[in-house]
């Protein structure tokens, strides 16, 4: 059993060495009614840390029977972020693949390059893709909707459900603990559009950033933050830090009027100032409530460290 | 001192209650309120409708041959259903009995013959028993499209526990089953809409039942859906949300018991057969025990509450009725009770001989005089038993209560179990966690008097504090401390009372050292057995994609379930597997591997007590 002293975000004390492990104690021991929301155009809805849990394991579960993912292996995820692409990144690093997240909103012949860059043995997509982007990937997930050779969101999981047994999910859990803190878990793709290179922090490094970028805010029971940038690293790594605190709820990918009603304690919003038909971010809870940095790093700057702003 | 001042008040009380009632009972009863949830007015005591009891009774029955000749020729495709709908097939009249100090059931196939089974060995306790019944609950309304078996029709009452199979999957292989899990050659497995669908359907009518749900299976949690139908189920106002459990997935992968507790699963109704290992080795599974011990501490650490449930059959695992009741006492900090099924020959056992049958028998009479020897006569047949539908008396004082609150009416009726007093019978005990003392609360107090005086003040029905100062008198007037437990006084057993009341009189305290266990006696039918006039008013129905079926009409008698799963099933089990992936199934004989099994108090590990003797470390 694994801690809650293995928290990140809780102040005094030190994390382990990997983001697999940080995963793994927050589900096993939180404080909160939700790990995320997202509002589905009428309402938010909430997703425990209980089903949070089970959707990473069976996804995980699914790419190992199907695409027989192993550690080391490269899984790009072309989405947004939003529950699914979270549920995908930590499907693979917990597991000891490295995640590369991809702009869905690049040019496509810069997706396409980014893709060939990543060369993944499993692709998620957000929607259906050009069949050339993904065709080296042993499976391909379409996130929302349905893809021709792809398999749905929905499939996946329910694949993933039928093989979560118990000698399954425990395998799972020791696979994540094994994983290695130097083995590649965030990939990022860095340069410019016609030179992209694949990079990556190790489970390690992905863990002391986020231990950096929550140094000073710990965690806090009732606590909400709103993820809404593109999927860059240092996003990407506010949102992971929020998920394994396992105070902190999360609402991410809806940068829509509904989320004046959210009234975060943190922001982690795109770029300078919001773009059209983005209103700006609501203002926080209270006067002392921290607002993150709204200022984060754009896709193609990615990598640099982001620092927490009151 | 104390002992002295408890026998004034109770006098005093009792001198109350009886000057009370010389003006009550002297007026007209006020009509019962009719709350939303109910097809009608609160039924008083001489509403309340009894199907036939006593001996000799006639009654409809199965023909054990007939039915599977006929389920047969359905699921080959040689009938159609309507005929089991509207044909009364295998349908025959059977006497009820006494004989040679038994209850026999009797009947005759004009091409099967005759067929005889013991209903109960001791026609004394049968007969306390049925006159302990207060009479069904509401006739239901508006159910057509729930209801709708034939003669095999739920009709009475708001039931209990709503049970779901969610999978027909299992990770083990057991004898007996009575689903044959495994077996099949088929998967039968609700989808989540389904679920839903099906916990919708069940709160759609009337009388709106506040009932527990029972996930089952096979192994409920096998099912992908489990802990989202939990969650469902508790959303949409379910009183409680249990699942009869093997308690394997617990044991193997503790993070589950968490993460199902969190999705709003309250209870694990939890397969225990015997106190070791080898009171466990008709499971296939070698240290089936350790695992289950376990799983125990498991669930209990998660906040889960437990009822171990115990087939019994003779000549298997008789003898462990006590030691399992020692188990429980001992445990009571984790375990709410513990509910004994005398085995019912279904499933895998529908083929057995007739000698196996007479040899394997064993009746909740049967319970009653094993757990008298092994307590020494401290748990008494006469005094202590009380059919499950006794409970259905508490139910009508809480709704009356809570009918009487003004506006805010519950939308749900309260927890009802009425079913017929053949089905169940139980015992209640209070015990003392700390100091392990317990005795049975008809020990100290008279529990059919105040039944009957509960009966009185629902049915002359005067305002809530007048109520309320009746069941005060009512509750004096029947406690004798002096009979008591050591520890257990009036206030104590009071707060016990109301908690149970779901804090229908005073506020609601969380349980310290005292806690109220059951012990039940659950008999379901099979063909031999059979009886129509208890399936009607079942109070376990099953729900499915073809509605709500009593429990014994689905799993033992007609046999809906294979009907159901026949119609419903989604996949051949090989298919399953090349598609799905298999599942692991401990069988064999061999051990599980379960990492940090520790010891839980075993207070008796089945040695036979002497005849009389009192064996136990907790009375």
């Amino acid at each position: 059993m694994i801690g809650s002293e293995e928290r990140v975000g809780h102040d005094g004390l030190e994390p382990p060495g990997t983001l697999a492990r940080l995963f793994l104690a927050a589900m096993r021991r939180h404080d909160r009614a939700a790990v995320l929301l997202h509002h589905d155009g009428v309402k938010w809805r909430e997703t425990p840390d209980w089903r949070f849990e089970r959707q990473v394991i069976r996804l995980a579960l699914f790419v190992g029977d199907r695409a027989r993912l192993v550690p080391g292996d490269r899984v790009a995820i072309v989405s947004g972020l939003c529950p699914e692409s979270l549920v995908a990144e930590l499907a693979a690093i917990a597991q000891g693949a490295a995640a590369v997240a991809i702009d869905p909103d690049l040019p496509p012949e810069a997706v396409r390059r980014a893709i060939e860059e990543t060369a993944p043995a499993v692709a998620f997509v957000a929607n259906a893709p050009a069949p050339e982007w993904t065709s080296g990937a042993r499976a391909l997930v379409c996130l929302h909707g349905k893809a021709e050779g792809a398999w749905a969101w929905s499939e996946a999981l329910d694949l993933g459900g039928t093989l979560d047994t118990p000698e399954r999910a425990q395998s799972f859990r020791a696979q994540a603990r094994e994983v290695a803190p130097d083995s590649r878990a965030l990939g990022y793709l860095a340069g410019s559009d016609g030179l992209l290179q694949c990079q990556f922090l190790t489970q390690a490094e992905a863990v002391a950033r986020m231990r950096a970028l929550r140094t000073g805010s710990p965690a806090r029971k009732g606590a909400v933050a709103h993820v809404s940038a593109s999927p860059t690293l240092a996003a990407r790594l506010a949102l992971f830090s929020f998920v394994v605190d396992g105070s902190t709820t999360c609402a991410v990918g809806m940068p829509g009027r509904e989320v004046a009603g959210l009234q975060p304690d943190w922001v982690v919003g795109p770029a300078g100032a919001p773009t059209s038909g983005r209103p700006p971010p609501p203002a926080p809870r209270r006067a002392g409530a921290r607002l993150f940095d709204r200022i984060l790093a754009p896709f193609r700057s990615d990598g640099r460290d982001v620092k927490l702003e009151r | 001192m104390s002992e002295a001042i408890d026998a004034v008040v109770k006098e005093l009380a009792n001198l109350g209650w009886r000057g009370l009632q010389s003006v009550n009972t002297s007026l007209p009863e006020t009509p019962s309120p009719a709350p939303g949830w109910a097809p009608g007015p609160l039924l008083k005591s001489h509403e309340r409708t009894r199907p036939p009891l006593g001996w000799p009774r006639d009654t409809d029955s199965l023909c054990p041959r007939c039915v599977v000749e006929t389920r047969n020729a359905i699921l080959r495709g040689e009938r159609d259903l309507a005929d089991l709908l509207d044909g009364r097939l295998g349908e025959i009249k059977a006497r009820i009995a006494e004989e040679d100090g038994r209850i026999l059931i009797r009947k005759t196939c004009p091409e099967h013959g005759a067929f005889e089974d013991v209903l109960s060995i001791d026609p004394e306790f049968s007969r306390v028993i049925e006159s302990r019944y207060p009479g069904r609950d509401f006739r239901t309304l508006g159910d057509e499209l729930i209801h709708r078996h034939g003669t095999s029709s739920i009709k009475y009452g708001r039931g209990a526990v709503l049970t779901i199979d969610l999978t027909n999957r299992c990770n083990m292989m057991c004898n007996p089953c009575f689903m044959d899990a495994n077996q099949v050659g088929y998967v039968h497995e609700l989808t989540l809409d389904e679920i839903k669908q099906i916990l919708d359907d069940s709160i759609s009518f009337k009388p709106r039942r506040q009932m527990s749900v029972q996930f089952s299976g096979g192994e409920p949690t096998m099912s992908p859906h489990f802990l989202e139908a939990c969650r469902y189920a508790k959303e949409v106002g379910y009183y409680a949300v249990q699942a009869a459990t093997n308690g394997l997935r617990f044991a193997l992968e503790p993070e589950f018991a968490y993460a199902a507790k969190e999705a709003g699963f309250d209870l694990a109704y939890f397969q225990f057969d015997g106190v070791s290992n080898d009171a466990n080795k008709h499971r296939h599974i070698s240290n089936l025990f350790d695992v289950k011990l376990k799983s125990i501490e498991v669930l209990h650490d998660a906040g889960i509450d437990i009822v171990p449930v115990t087939t019994l059959v003779n000549g298997v695992n008789e003898t462990q009725v006590g030691p399992l009741l020692d188990f429980v006492l001992a445990n009571s900090d984790k375990m709410g009770g513990i509910s004994f099924q005398p085995v019912s020959f279904t499933g895998r056992d529908e083929g057995i001989t007739d000698e196996d049958r007479r040899r394997h028998r064993y009746t909740i009479s049967h319970m009653a005089h094993e757990l008298q020897r092994y307590y020494g006569g401290k748990i008494d047949p006469y005094r202590d038993w009380y059919p499950l539908g006794a409970m259905g008396g508490f139910t009508v004082l809480a709704d009356h209560l809570r009918a009487l609150n003004g506006p805010d009416q519950p939308s749900f009726g309260g927890l009802c179990c009425s079913c017929h007093p053949n089905c169940g019978s139980s015992v209640l005990l209070v015990a003392n966690r700390r100091t392990k003392v317990w005795s049975p609360i008809t020990q100290f107090f008279d529990m059919e008097r105040f039944m009957k005086d509960i009966a009185l003040i629902c049915d002359t029905g005067r305002g809530k504090k007048l109520t309320l100062a009746q069941v005060a008198l009512s509750f004096l007037r029947n406690f004798d401390g002096r009979k008591a437990p050591a520890g257990m006084t009036l206030l104590e057993f009071l707060k016990l009372f109301n908690g149970k009341m779901g804090g229908s009189l005073m506020k609601k305290e969380k349980e310290q050292d005292w806690t109220v266990l059951w012990v039940g006696g659950m008999w379901f039918q099979d063909l031999w057995t059979y009886d129509f006039r208890r399936t009607e008013m079942c109070v376990i129905p099953y729900a499915t994609q073809e509605g709500e079926i009593s429990f014994c009409a689905y799993n033992t008698g007609v046999g809906w379930r294979q009907i159901v799963e026949n119609m419903h099933m989604v996949a051949r089990t090989k298919d399953w597997f090349e598609t799905r992936g298999r599942h692991k199934i401990y069988a064999g004989d061999r051990p599980m591997e379960v990492p940090g099994v520790r010891k839980l108090p075993v207070v008796s590990d089945a040695p036979q007590p002497a005849p009389g003797a009192h064996v136990t470390a907790c009375g």
